[in-house]
């Protein structure tokens, strides 16, 4: 298994380095969280830093901070007292992980269906329709397809709410805007790597067997034509969650991307790094688990292991 | 089989002429003559190309069509919808849409150029550095990659220009820092595959230095799958540029990028909706004809994908 070890050390260190990053460049931001427009006394920035203890050393703070991430605790928020950014995430997260569920399974099905039709009538309009409509989903950003849909659905026909986060419905708009982009990835990767599976000897070993054809496509073609799609998921998940950041403030969803957007504007530092934190850790737990995914679904990266 | 029988007198010996045997009857045909004859059969490629064209021209003409400057303001002529005297209309300060598209695209379309060498360069040398030396060197430079890979990269985007100050710079600097893994990774590639082949072999034996065969040899061979990355990397960093304005992370006022007019366009949806419908177009269209000429390019320069 030295394949998923490796992946593994990798994931750990990543995360290490992102920590270490995010720490240090939230600390060489010129001006201090409670910099504002009128200047507070110099006994009370005082007492703030030792508060949030801003006046120890770097590597102290470097340090109590890993300590505290250890734990689980990402530390306070600097400007909304009472909350912590445990608490900003455990109310934002719930929101924004449905959103992103529902998207990805949206995608993968769509985009798949649309990679396998397109593949298998090569060159007649429904791939024609389907690279076209694909070609269209890579080019058009998510937050124009926000704009637009809303614009279309929400203020013209109105048959959708325009914004917040009530039932189904007004899951619907925001649903499209991120779906847009893997949707279109999905069918691209799915009907090239089709094709060429439908040229390997052993579609034509099927063939010559004598089997039909929906046994060929659905047990030989789909399994094996899947593989890059896999692969493709881990960066997927990032793009839907950093696409949610805007989508969400653009539909007033109460997620983790709005706050993470509204922590930027008001320069809350320490909900930033909390925030970039858990959406990288979160991250790179996903890439290993469709990592895991892609070895099990792939023998030959077993074999290639055995080998070594 | 049927026997068939051809009296010998219908023989007749055919002409020898060694000069006329091996005459080449077609012109040769460089690596690039070729690939510009298999771009020009792809009409999706060439529509690209043409729009790409367009847009150049407009970036650098269009501002001057009419007599509004991208920074003027006339508040009494506030929210006019596209006009004759107005062709796309006005914003909240009664600034002149159609001039400040054309300035946009400028913004938007200088980012993506300069991103796109920026890291395109970097991921080369990077990539055929690691490639090239292989063995531990190459251990240790792909898996830095590696870890970089796993962290979305747009969060340290966003992150860099909160640290540096904002501004054009700023934003081809944060963006070309992360967009040059995916060069180094195919560069390297095709340089582990390249370094095998005679013609280093030649170069080496000749006392080519190693610099020289990388950049000489190795990087010219790669040129193809090069020219493809940075094709589609100039949608990807007008996308992000677009993305970071909308945050309120890009370009600052009264300058607009595409991204920064599609955010106030947005916010007007309800009541001025062409305000975020002429950016809107015009960042898609874009982002469009950027990918029909890279998957074109990749067409056309790729050797794998040839049938």
């Amino acid at each position: 298994m030295s394949y998923l070890l490796r992946k593994l050390s990798s994931s750990l260190l990543a995360l290490l380095v992102i920590i270490t990053i995010t720490f240090i460049l939230m600390h060489v931001i010129p001006g201090g969280p409670f910099d504002s427009e009128k200047k507070l006394p110099e006994p009370i920035l005082k007492n703030l830093n030792a508060r949030y203890h801003l006046d120890d050393p770097l590597w102290v703070q470097y340090v109590d901070y890993l300590k505290n991430l250890a734990r689980g605790d990402l530390g306070p928020s600097f400007k909304y007292e009472t909350r912590t950014v445990n608490d900003i995430i455990r109310e934002g997260f719930p929101v924004s992980a449905t959103l992103g569920a529902i998207v990805i399974l949206i995608a993968l099905f769509v985009g798949l269906f649309l990679g396998v039709i397109a593949a298998l009538n090569q060159n007649k309009w429904q791939d024609y329709g389907a690279i076209l409509l694909a070609t269209m989903g890579v080019s058009v950003p998510s937050f124009i397809v926000a704009g637009l849909v809303m614009y279309i659905f929400a203020v013209k026909l109105r048959w959708f709410p325009p914004a917040l986060w009530e039932g189904p419905k007004s899951m619907v708009l925001p649903v499209i805007s991120l779906a847009g982009l893997p949707t279109a990835v999905i069918a691209r990767l799915m009907r090239s790597s089709m094709l060429e599976v439908l040229n390997q000897d052993y579609i034509k070993t099927a063939k010559a067997k004598g089997l039909a054809t929906k046994v060929i496509i659905y047990r030989h073609a789909l399994r094996n034509a899947i593989l890059p799609v896999i692969t493709y998921l881990g960066p997927a998940i990032a793009g839907i969650f950093t696409g949610s950041f805007v989508v969400e403030n653009i539909f007033a969803i109460p997620g983790l991307g709005k706050w993470f957007v509204q922590s930027i504007t008001n320069r809350d530092y320490s909900v930033i790094l909390g925030v970039t934190v858990f959406y990288s850790a979160l991250l790179i737990f996903m890439n290993m688990l469709v990592d895991i995914a892609y070895a099990i679904v792939d023998p030959r990266i077993k074999l290639s292991d055995m080998k070594e | 089989m049927k026997e068939t029988n051809i009296p010998a007198e219908l023989f007749q010996p055919a002409e020898q002429d060694l000069d006329k045997l091996e005459a080449i009857v077609r012109p040769s045909m460089s690596y690039w003559a070729d690939a510009w004859r298999r771009l020009k059969q792809n009409r999706a490629a060439l529509v690209g190309l043409v729009i790409i064209s367009l847009l150049v021209v407009m970036a650098i003409i269009g501002p001057y069509l009419n007599e509004w400057s991208y920074s003027d303001q006339v508040l009494s002529e506030a929210n006019q919808p596209p006009s004759s005297k107005y062709w796309f209309g006005t914003d909240a300060l009664g600034r002149d849409l159609f001039t400040r598209v054309w300035h946009g695209a400028r913004i938007s379309l200088l980012i993506g150029f300069v991103t796109s060498i920026t890291s395109i360069t970097i991921g080369t040398i990077y990539g055929s550095i690691s490639g090239f030396f292989g063995g531990k060197v190459d251990e240790i430079m792909m898996r830095i990659v590696e870890i970089f890979y796993g962290i979305p990269f747009l969060l340290y985007v966003i992150l860099l220009m909160l640290v540096m100050e904002p501004g054009l710079k700023t934003i081809i600097i944060a963006l070309g820092a992360v967009y040059w893994l995916s060069t180094a990774r195919i560069v390297r590639g095709q340089v582990l595959k390249l370094k095998e082949e005679e013609f280093v072999l030649a170069a080496r034996t000749l006392g080519a230095s190693t610099s020289r065969i990388i950049l000489r040899h190795l990087i010219p061979n790669t040129m193809g799958p090069i020219i493809v990355m940075m094709t589609l990397t100039i949608p990807e960093a007008i996308f992000s540029e677009a993305f970071l304005s909308f945050l309120g992370l890009g370009v600052s006022v009264p300058k607009a990028s595409w991204g920064y007019l599609a955010n106030d366009g947005i916010k007007a949806i309800r009541s001025y909706p062409w305000q975020l419908f002429f950016p809107a177009f015009f960042i898609s269209l874009t982002m469009l004809a950027f990918n029909l000429l890279g998957d074109g390019l990749r067409d056309a320069l790729d050797p794998r994908m040839r049938k």
